[in-house]
């Protein structure tokens, strides 16, 4: 059997390759779908998109389709999963979503994984300890963010922080917003001591031991403390592995509290300017789905990895030759088997970064020289 | 080496001013004014200039690891950045400005001249107000003297330029000032360096 020699892959699709066999190596089998789903799933679930905007066409029989933005709402919808048989799956796709910056729709290619059902703590490392193996194979330079809703919402609840304050509070978090806290204190939006608590979770971007001991001291309420212990177990049996160095705790990590619950997660390469890697648990969402599971799952931007990881194309060698049909193959297929790329030109082609050049004549080879 | 985005012009320069008394000085830099990149004498960070309303999207892309910023283009175009540290530096405030004497007749839909689309559409959807938008790139000032709209979004300093053309502030939508901005991905690679470059503006 013929081995796949990687050199003619995309950096799209080698990394869809490496990624396929991480996923695969830990179990997850692939998940296939079409491109179109029916638009009432977005129609529904439209905040679950960061953009409700989706290309939508009217099929054959009327029904009213769409180019599918997101992979996970699909899966979710089609799952069999109970909370006793959980299903494990991978997917590599590409998703059709509004661009704000461009204002016009933009193909995708994605890589992720979805663990849908029974989410015990055994699962929820080995989501982390995959998205950490997947930074790694994009980058030698990584850092895996990790932030617990339920933490942030058990201090907002502990301080009786209304609903509407909590959007521009979740905001100034998001942003590491430091200033604008102590301009709620001095309007009296905010007390003093929650202030301070905040503005100390905000600051925090830290190593899991480093972190976990300022988490610690910010407890005020039941569930940040079941948070809190669900973190530290979730280090305590990640603790030695590999790139476990690679984490810090950062609430600065971007999630919609109404379909995010616990754990989100969020990867960054060097050679990157925005994230690579989103994740986290969306049980709010499963639920609202009618589906009473956990889940928990990440996606990989392969698109955006790939741009920084291109590569030019190697250079080839060239046969320069305007007879001899026979003999000028023969010569190709020899240096073909050599393992040299070789095109056959009647002139020097343009399309291509040239290696070496080569005249064939009078039954043998010359090498020319390249200007 | 951070790479600093810094507005061009005068809100920039005061900046810069900040900066090089916070130990990154660069001799040549506010000397020759066509040159668009300049190295710090420690050679710690880089600085370049660029339009203001550029700033955030150099941060963004990342090819500026920080930038100095208007709060107004945060709101306007809503960047994925760190907002690290307000430096305190150009106050004013984002107004709904009118003819003097304007009262508004909410029956009907209002019309709103303003280079800030985005902060607009956000003030008066939260009063479920009907607005017809006119984005203009300048002399803002001018649409409601010409009666092409009701009222103007835009910075107010000093009312000057409105009390010159007989408007007045009928309403105000948020203060701005300038903002310290990190791209998020390069601050988990060089936080250290950036927030050593925050404590010293502080």
């Amino acid at each position: 059997m013929q081995t796949i020699k990687t050199d003619s892959l995309t950096s799209e699709e080698k990394i869809s390759v490496i990624l396929g066999e991480l996923f695969q190596s830990f179990g997850y089998v692939r998940y296939n779908m079409t491109k179109f789903e029916e638009y009432s799933l977005y129609g529904e679930n439209k905040d679950f998109l960061s953009n409700g905007n989706v290309i939508t066409f009217l099929s054959g029989d009327g029904k009213m389709l769409a180019l599918r933005p997101d992979v996970t709402l699909s899966i979710l919808k089609n799952t069999n999963a109970t909370k006793i048989n959980s299903e494990k799956v991978f997917y590599i796709e590409k998703v059709y979503r509004y661009d704000k910056e461009t204002k016009s729709f933009k193909e995708i290619s994605q890589a992720g994984v979805e663990m849908l059902g029974n989410v015990d703590r055994a699962s929820i490392a080995e989501i982390v300890v995959m998205a950490l193996n997947s930074l790694s194979a994009l980058s030698d330079d990584f850092v895996l963010d990790i932030s617990n809703i339920s933490f942030v919402k058990g201090m907002f609840d502990g301080y009786g922080i209304d609903m509407s304050l909590r959007r521009t509070l979740t905001k100034f978090l998001k942003d590491k917003n430091l200033h604008e806290v102590d301009n709620l204190v001095s309007q009296n939006m905010i007390s003093d001591e929650f202030a301070s608590a905040f503005k100390t979770l905000i600051s925090i971007s830290d190593k899991p031991v480093a972190a976990l001991e300022k988490m610690k001291k910010l407890i005020v309420t039941d569930e940040m403390q079941k948070a809190y212990e669900e973190m530290s177990e979730l280090f305590d049996v990640l603790k030695g592995g590999k790139d476990i160095e690679k984490i810090r705790i950062d609430f600065s990590v971007e999630s919609d509290f109404n379909y995010y619950t616990d754990i989100v997660f969020c990867g960054y390469i060097a050679e990157m300017p925005k994230a690579v890697l989103k994740g986290g648990r969306y049980d709010a969402l499963a639920y609202k789905m009618k589906k009473d599971i956990g889940a928990l799952g990440f996606a990989v931007y392969v698109g955006d990895a790939a741009n920084v990881r291109h590569s030019a194309p190697k250079a080839i060698t060239v046969i320069l030759s305007d007879g001899d049909t026979k003999g000028v193959f023969g010569a190709a297929q020899k240096l073909r088997a050599k393992g040299e790329r070789v095109r056959i030109a009647r002139n020097m082609p343009k399309d291509v970064a040239i290696d070496k050049i080569y005249r064939y004549d009078d039954g043998k080879l010359t090498e020319v020289k390249n200007d | 080496m951070i790479n600093i985005a810094l507005p061009k012009g005068r809100l920039g320069e005061k900046v810069y001013q900040r900066l090089a008394s916070a130990g990154y000085a660069s001799k040549d830099i506010l000397s020759d004014t066509r040159k668009l990149v300049f190295t710090s004498d420690d050679g710690s960070v880089s600085y370049f200039w660029v339009k203001p309303s550029d700033v955030a999207i150099y941060v963004e892309k990342g090819a500026a690891d920080i930038g100095v910023v208007g709060k107004d283009i945060l709101l306007e175009y809503k960047p994925d950045v760190y907002e690290i540290l307000d430096l305190d530096m150009g106050k004013c405030k984002m107004a709904v400005a009118a003819k003097n004497g304007y009262v508004d007749d909410k029956s009907s839909t209002l019309k709103v001249a303003t280079k800030f689309i985005n902060i607009a559409k956000d003030y008066y959807e939260k009063q479920n107000r009907q607005i017809e938008l006119i984005k203009l790139h300048g002399s803002i000032e001018l649409a409601p003297i010409l009666g092409m709209s009701d009222v103007i979004v835009d910075i107010v300093e000093t009312g000057k330029t409105l009390k010159e053309n007989d408007l007045s502030v009928i309403a105000d939508i948020c203060y701005i000032s300038t903002r310290l901005i990190a791209n998020k991905a390069s601050y988990k690679f060089k936080k250290d360096e950036v927030d050593t470059i925050k404590e010293r503006l502080k």
